[in-house]
């Protein structure tokens, strides 16, 4: 394989013609500014780290998951204080009417006004103040304003 | 093979790929490296006609040149890290270009466009251009667009390797050393690959290289 230097010499200078071919003119001065976008606009669209894209990959199942969740709590809840309160209605039925000759009692309509409210105090001493102090006890402001 | 001389470097190149102002081109990188886009920005600057007219010269077409120009940059800037300093930033970018070029002519293979720039006006007036053409034509130009789109169409019959070899040393005025670090291979293949190419090339435009070609 011998080729000397001159064999390929009008050969280069046909391939000088190749730097004679020039991009329009005002090309170079806008083309840093369009690399810039370019970068700009990669660094916009690109979530920050890995953590992040998961997070907004789970995001809509998380909360999908959530609604779901209290909404099972809230209906066991439900659930949970009507059985509550039909066992506590038979309970008081049961005591007062017991079963003759094992046959069931006929139902009697029921005083709504004998069954405790829920908001009156069930055992007397469940106020802080008389369960964890025995000795305590209200003042009695009268005395004090009949001693002036 | 005869060993041959290096064509002399196009002003700047060697310059700015061996020593001249390659402490201010790494204080820039070094800069760009901790964010700044400014410093990145001259660095652009600085290399974006090599980068372009690589790519150009390999493509044949200026807009897939455009596209692959700007993507390097962009690569570059995100790779940007990952540079250590081994090599020159010149040589560095040039790996980016080269290997996204190859890749995207690989990709491209058999559907290639030409797109072409014009010649500037120095061409008319280039003593060896006007030698292969006929100097009394009242139609030089028309006949250098001609010989412009014959040897366009020569290089893409070239394989991306070879057609690379021949824009980097005979266009680009790149020596062998370079261009094998830019082609990661050592330099005796880069002076086969362009002793092929050259052949190949001769033979595709013997019209224009026959002895008294010019006026017959």
């Amino acid at each position: 394989m011998s080729a000397p230097e001159h064999d390929f010499e009008a050969l280069r200078r046909l391939l000088a013609l190749k730097r004679h071919e020039t991009p329009p003119p005002g090309y170079f001065r806008d083309f840093p500014d369009r690399v810039a976008a370019r970068i700009a606009a990669l660094q916009a669209a690109a979530p920050v780290s890995w953590l992040e894209r998961f997070g907004l990959l789970l995001r809509p199942a998380a909360v999908c998951g959530c609604g779901v969740l209290m909404s099972a709590l809230l209906t066991g809840a439900l659930v949970a204080s009507r059985a509550q309160e039909r066992q506590r209605h038979s309970f008081l039925l049961a005591s007062e009417f017991p079963a003759e000759n094992g046959r069931e009692p006929a139902p009697v309509p029921m005083n709504l006004a004998d069954v405790p409210a829920s908001v009156a105090p069930v055992l007397p001493g469940t106020s802080p103040f008389t369960q964890f102090i025995p000795s305590a006890r209200r003042a009695n402001f009268n005395v004090m304003l009949v001693g002036r | 093979m005869t060993i041959e001389a290096d064509p002399p470097a196009r002003p700047g190149v060697e310059a700015a790929a061996v020593g001249g102002p390659a402490g201010e081109e790494l204080a820039w990188v070094r800069r760009a490296q901790a964010g700044d886009a400014d410093a990145y920005d001259k660095l652009v600057r600085r290399y974006q006609e090599r980068i372009y007219s690589t790519i150009y010269h390999m493509t044949s077409n200026h807009e897939d040149a455009n596209d692959l120009a700007q993507e390097t940059f962009v690569k570059g800037y995100q790779a940007l890290h990952s540079f250590k300093g081994d090599s020159s930033f010149y040589t560095w970018l040039y790996r980016i270009a080269v290997n996204k070029t190859i890749n995207f002519l690989k990709q491209r293979k058999n559907k290639a466009f030409l797109s072409l720039n014009d010649l500037d006006l120095q061409a008319e007036h280039d003593p060896d251009l006007v030698a292969l053409v006929c100097e009394r034509t009242p139609r030089r130009a028309a006949a250098l667009a001609e010989l412009q789109e014959r040897l366009n169409a020569a290089m893409q019959k070239l394989s991306e390797t070879h057609r690379m070899v021949v824009v980097l040393h005979d266009i680009q005025g790149l020596p062998h050393e370079e261009i094998g670090a830019i082609m990661d291979c050592n330099v005796g293949t880069v002076r086969s690959r362009l002793f092929y190419a050259r052949q190949q090339l001769q033979a595709h435009l013997s019209d224009y290289l026959k002895p008294g070609h010019e006026c017959s």
